[in-house]
């Protein structure tokens, strides 16, 4: 494999996260335009647990999910009043109020290596981790996609659970949820936390693959990226998201005499998706429809 | 007396705000829907502006219908796209991320007309006036004098009018009104291109108080102006006015107590503060109401 | 028994509802009318704790429950269906009843008796008004509710498939289920020999059961 297919592939692993994060909000009815700062967060909480700690990959990728669930567990209790746009724009705020303290945030060390650690607007320089470990570029991809893979098979073995049936219940219709006895509160808060935490785990191998990290990568233009992967792509089905990533950066980057204006294209194909499946590819009522269809194959 | 001075500057510079969120506030009002494209197709109407005059070398008198001509048609591009096909109540998050998507596609079609970092933006020739110790920029007076004359036109035109009653009825209703032998389809096509003429203006001073304009513009307002018009209130005019006089305030004296990172650290923590505490803003909290009624009627 | 006293309810300074008393015993079948905008919709709203009352209170079995929201109360036993049908566009129907197949297994007497067996598998847009009628109480009797309420049920139905409802409300809910209906037509309650208590001008008209 190619070192630039290499790249591409770990860059659409590591941007699925953040769209199966904006993913799992949408579930309950919300918008957020805010999952960039988990993302941003979890990457600095690894960076720091990698590289001024010393930790494992394993453990620093636990706190990085850990840190930036509970922060996002922070802004489920902010926001426990607001839905819809206002919930929007809450997240946003809360978002870049989270990455703009990182500006703040200032705590190196000196290394024969250079400087490590958090430092303001210059960013956290030098984690090593991939290097000290000798992890190729494939390899690399490998820890990537396999972790993106186990939470997509998590995601479809939870879908047909009573957890995620109820989920989706009180993002469609919280007087339907509330009236068979579901406290919506509950599922808001649990899947805005768990969305954070999702993210954060992909900022986390974010942060290891990129070895640099600075605020102002984690601003709204990556988590309303996000959002548009898992609106274009559906919600229907875990898959939805990774539609969206591969339609993004796998058909329009990839194409390389597509790329200078890919941005023109984008919005102009997001746009235009939405007009002609305005609920993404793999709506629900399209993931409704084939099971059926399996149901009545299987009894006939 | 320094106070006093930061007080002026801030105020002065929040009419920018207001000029920007009272287009915002316009579609808001009218649709129930948030225009997150507004900045980029502003900034495409002086992106494209300014090519046109770059070509044609024409001077200022012409420059600006020209402004108001582009940021009119990039508005009704916007809806037709975004909004029109939308026109559901599942519609409301499906638009806004349309336009968000359209925003994209605007602000990089803007970069290919303007390639350059910074391009010189024509400005107005209004000199600076003192006031025993305090400096007034005429220029920035001019602001919010023009933020002041369009909230009110805009405030009469919606209350007073005929035109006004349209709008009212389609922004309670749009099926209603629809019932009644309204185009809303018209009447929300008019509304972008009324935002557009209004944020035209808006642009331009801004940008010519600044004498320079970025890419970064569309996103700038955006921004601000979304800031501004849900810190008064969404959807209200007069909210979205005092809103972004009290956003430049506060940004001021912030940023000068505590240094320049602060006034992006401000704009958001007010918001947020705002949202936790009164989500319908200062001055918009009985739309808020409605459209919480709405979501919960059984 | 579920108990209101006193309820007030104010909708932008209009009372709607002035000082309403009422109890529901397990067992018995009560039928609220009276003419439009009279409050029986918001009674409903409020016992089923989708509304807040201004001032009184709602008390379940001696224990105060006014501030319950909706949720606890669906909980308690206190289920209610729906004006107008409130159903997922994008989920055939045997997905909303919200229940495991063992359950569905159980009760197919009843699903067949109510003639919904065969929609099961069906989009609630392929599947006639009555029939998703039926379905939303499916959905809460499946819960074993103590007090089952429902809004105006009849609405939008014809005469012969109220007849068929009626029949289908009198063979299927249990004994010791209270049953509150909100209704226009009286055909239906006394279809199924309800208690009527009329709503005017926020209060019960006093005296007027009409068996």
């Amino acid at each position: 494999m190619s070192l630039y297919l290499v790249t591409i592939l770990t860059n659409m692993t590591l941007i699925s996260f953040i769209a199966i994060s904006a993913y799992l909000i949408l579930i309950v009815g919300e918008v957020s335009f805010g999952q960039q700062a988990f993302f941003g967060i979890g990457a600095y909480v690894t960076a720091t647990s990698t590289a001024l700690l010393g930790l494992d990959l394993v453990i620093a990728l636990f706190f990085a999910f850990i840190v930036s669930a509970s922060f996002a567990l922070v802004l489920s209790f902010l926001t426990v009043r607001l839905s819809g746009l206002y919930f929007a724009v809450a997240s946003l705020c809360f978002a870049e109020l989270l990455r703009l303290s990182l500006y703040k945030v200032e705590y190196t060390v000196e290394t024969n290596s250079g400087t490590i650690g958090p430092n303001g607007p210059e960013g956290f320089q030098n984690i090593r981790w991939i290097f000290e470990n000798n992890i190729s570029p494939e390899n690399f991809l490998i820890i990537a996609l396999s972790s993106l893979l186990a939470l997509i098979l998590f995601l479809i073995f939870m879908e047909s659970s009573k957890l995620f049936k109820n989920a989706r219940l009180v993002g469609k219709d919280q007087i339907v949820a509330q009236s068979i006895g579901i406290k919506p509160f509950v599922y808001r808060v649990s899947f805005i936390t768990l969305a954070g935490g999702v993210a954060g785990f992909g900022g986390g191998l974010f942060a290891l693959f990129n070895t640099y990290i600075e605020p102002s990568m984690f601003g709204i233009m990556l988590g309303v990226h996000g959002l548009a992967y898992s609106i274009i792509g559906g919600l229907g089905y875990p898959l939805g998201p990774l539609l969206g990533v591969f339609i993004d950066i796998g058909l329009l980057e990839s194409v390389r005499f597509l790329s200078e204006y890919r941005m023109i294209l984008f919005g102009g194909l997001v746009a235009a998706i939405l007009i002609i499946f305005p609920e993404g590819i793999i709506s629900p009522r399209l993931v409704s429809r084939i099971k059926r269809n399996l149901v009545k194959k299987t009894n006939a | 007396m320094e106070y006093i001075q930061i007080s002026i500057d801030g105020i002065l510079y929040g009419s920018s705000y207001s000029l920007i969120a009272l287009g915002f506030s316009l579609v808001f009002g009218v649709m129930r829907r948030i225009n997150l494209a507004y900045g980029s197709s502003l900034l495409l109407g002086i992106a494209a502006a300014l090519w046109v005059e770059n070509k044609l070398n024409f001077s200022i008198i012409f420059f600006i219908p020209t402004v108001l001509i582009f940021c009119s048609l990039s508005n009704l591009y916007v809806e037709r796209v975004c909004f029109a096909p939308h026109n559901t109540k599942a519609g409301v998050v499906v638009s806004m991320i349309s336009s968000f998507a359209i925003w994209m596609q605007l602000d990089e079609i803007s970069a290919q007309l303007l390639p350059d970092r910074t391009h010189s933006f024509p400005s107005l020739e209004v000199s600076t006036f003192e006031f025993g110790e305090l400096f007034f920029r005429g220029d920035q007076i001019l602001n919010i004098f023009i933020a002041f004359i369009i909230s009110a036109i805009l405030f009469l035109a919606v209350y007073k009018t005929k035109y006004g009653i349209i709008l009212r009825a389609v922004s309670n209703s749009a099926d209603t009104a629809k019932l009644m032998g309204c185009n809303t389809n018209l009447v929300n096509s008019l509304t972008f291109i009324v935002a557009g003429v209004i944020g035209g203006i808006a642009a331009f001073l801004v940008l010519s108080t600044e004498s320079q304009v970025t890419p970064l513009f569309g996103f700038w307002c955006t921004l601000k102006g979304l800031v501004a018009m849900m810190i008064g209130g969404l959807g209200s005019l007069v909210g979205a006015f005092w809103g972004g006089l009290l956003l430049g305030l506060l940004e001021a004296h912030l940023s000068y107590q505590f240094g320049p990172v602060f006034r992006e650290i401000t704009t958001f923590s007010i918001l947020l503060i705002v949202l936790i505490i009164r989500p319908g803003g200062l001055m918009g909290v009985n739309i808020y109401k409605d459209l919480k009624s709405r979501d919960e009627r059984i | 028994m579920l108990e209101l006293k006193g309820l007030k309810k104010l909708f932008d300074g209009i009372s709607v509802l002035n000082g309403v008393n009422i109890s529901f015993q397990q067992g018995t079948k009560i039928g609220l009318s009276g003419g439009n905008g009279t409050g029986k919709s918001t009674l409903l709203n409020i016992a089923t704790g989708f509304l807040t009352p201004e001032e009184g209170a709602i008390i379940l079995n001696g224990d105060n429950i006014t501030h319950f929201e909706a949720w606890k109360l669906s909980r308690l036993g206190v289920k209610r269906t729906f004006q107008k049908v409130r159903f997922n566009e994008a989920l055939i129907l045997k997905e909303q009843l919200y229940t495991n197949n063992e359950i569905i297994k159980k009760n197919r007497d009843m699903l067949e008796g109510a003639g919904i067996i065969d929609y099961l598998y069906s989009f609630p847009n392929e599947v006639p008004l009555p029939i998703l009628r039926k379905i939303e109480i499916i959905r809460a009797l499946l819960d074993r509710p103590k007090y089952l309420f429902l809004d105006e049920p009849s609405a939008g139905m014809a005469a012969t498939d109220l007849h068929n409802f009626g029949e289908f409300l009198k063979e299927y809910i249990d004994a010791d289920i209270c049953l509150v209906v909100v209704e226009h037509r009286l055909e239906l309650m006394k279809k199924i020999d309800a208690n009527i208590c009329e709503l005017r001008d926020g209060k019960f008209v006093s005296g007027n059961i009409i068996v």
